[in-house]
């Protein structure tokens, strides 16, 4: 079966109930060319009524600006970059990724959290020296509180 | 070269770097089974207002977590997906009890687990292939369940150099 015939795009993804708390996860095809591994994503809402986390995970394994222009959501979200499983803290890449209009240059393992309201991206991936996990995780906006003020 | 020791989860301090971005350090899982390092992002116990807190562990061999079976006042996910060249390949047995229930799970997956619904141990019987194990949760205060939600906009990627 050729890679083609079994990634949809992310707007024809439909993950599969087992039960009512129970997803299994189908592949998708990135829209960057560089992003050639399937791409997992747990849909939140979509899968599950009240699941309000969505979570999306890439393998890395070439330069590329895989984010959209600088821009903000009424959601929080989450941007982990990590290494593989053998080692999540051998991050052999250099990234630039603009938080709140300042850029960050990123060449560890680490999250970057962006608060709802917060101007972000582009995420670029300057250098790969080697493979690694990009993740995207989001929270509904109803969830993404702010109970201390 | 001295392999530096790792810290135990309670001792584990990730290293904030810029005022939203953590530096994500080592820790050693309490199973033996587990022998990767760990890694855990640690939500508002390290950055205000952030209150996702995700962990990953690289599962080689069967073991047993999560006893004994309890609740929280929490939502919380866990994942079960391959290695990344093929995430959605995942070749293991998995039995994780759930509610009144012990799903038996041989598939790429996340399971929702509502807050104060019961559940684990979470028990690997068989590993064909290594796998990625992620624990996430989300403060009570996170934990809603509004009567409605607003319409979310479908997540967009767009590929501003791709190919035509």
């Amino acid at each position: 079966v050729k890679k083609e015939d079994f990634m949809v795009s992310l707007e024809k993804l439909k993950n599969v109930k087992h039960t009512k708390n129970l997803i299994e996860l189908k592949p998708w095809k990135s829209v960057f060319d560089t992003i050639t591994s399937p791409m997992i994503t747990a849909l939140g809402l979509k899968d599950i009524p009240e699941s309000n986390l969505s979570i999306g995970f890439a393998y890395i394994t070439k330069p590329d600006n895989i984010s959209g222009p600088s821009h903000k959501h009424p959601f929080d979200q989450w941007i982990f970059l990590i290494g593989t499983p053998e080692n999540f803290l051998d991050l052999d890449a250099d990234i630039e990724f603009e938080l709140d209009k300042k850029v960050e240059k990123i060449n560890y393992p680490c999250y970057a959290f962006i608060p709802k309201g917060m101007y972000h991206c582009p995420l670029v991936v300057k250098r790969v020296g080697k493979p690694f996990i990009f993740i995207d995780a989001r929270l509904t906006r109803e969830a993404s509180i702010r109970p201390t003020g | 070269m001295v392999k530096a020791k790792i810290a135990s989860f309670d001792k584990l301090k990730n290293v904030v770097r810029e005022p939203n971005v953590v530096e994500l350090m080592p820790w050693k899982s309490i199973h033996p089974e587990i022998v990767e390092p760990m890694i855990t992002g640690l939500g508002n116990m390290e950055v205000h207002d952030s209150h996702l807190a995700m962990g990953f562990g690289r599962i080689t061999r069967p073991v047993t977590m999560g006893l004994p079976t309890h609740k929280h006042p929490h939502d919380q996910w866990i994942w079960l997906i391959g290695e990344p060249e093929h995430f959605h390949e995942f070749d293991a047995d998995v039995e994780m009890t759930l509610g009144n229930k012990i799903v038996k799970i041989n598939y790429p997956c996340y399971i929702f687990i509502p807050k104060n619904v019961m559940h684990c141990p979470l028990a690997v019987k068989r590993v064909g292939k290594p796998f990625i194990f992620i624990d996430a949760r989300i403060s009570e205060e996170a934990s809603v369940r509004p009567k409605t939600y607003k319409k979310h906009t479908p997540v967009k990627y767009i590929a501003p150099k791709k190919k035509k």
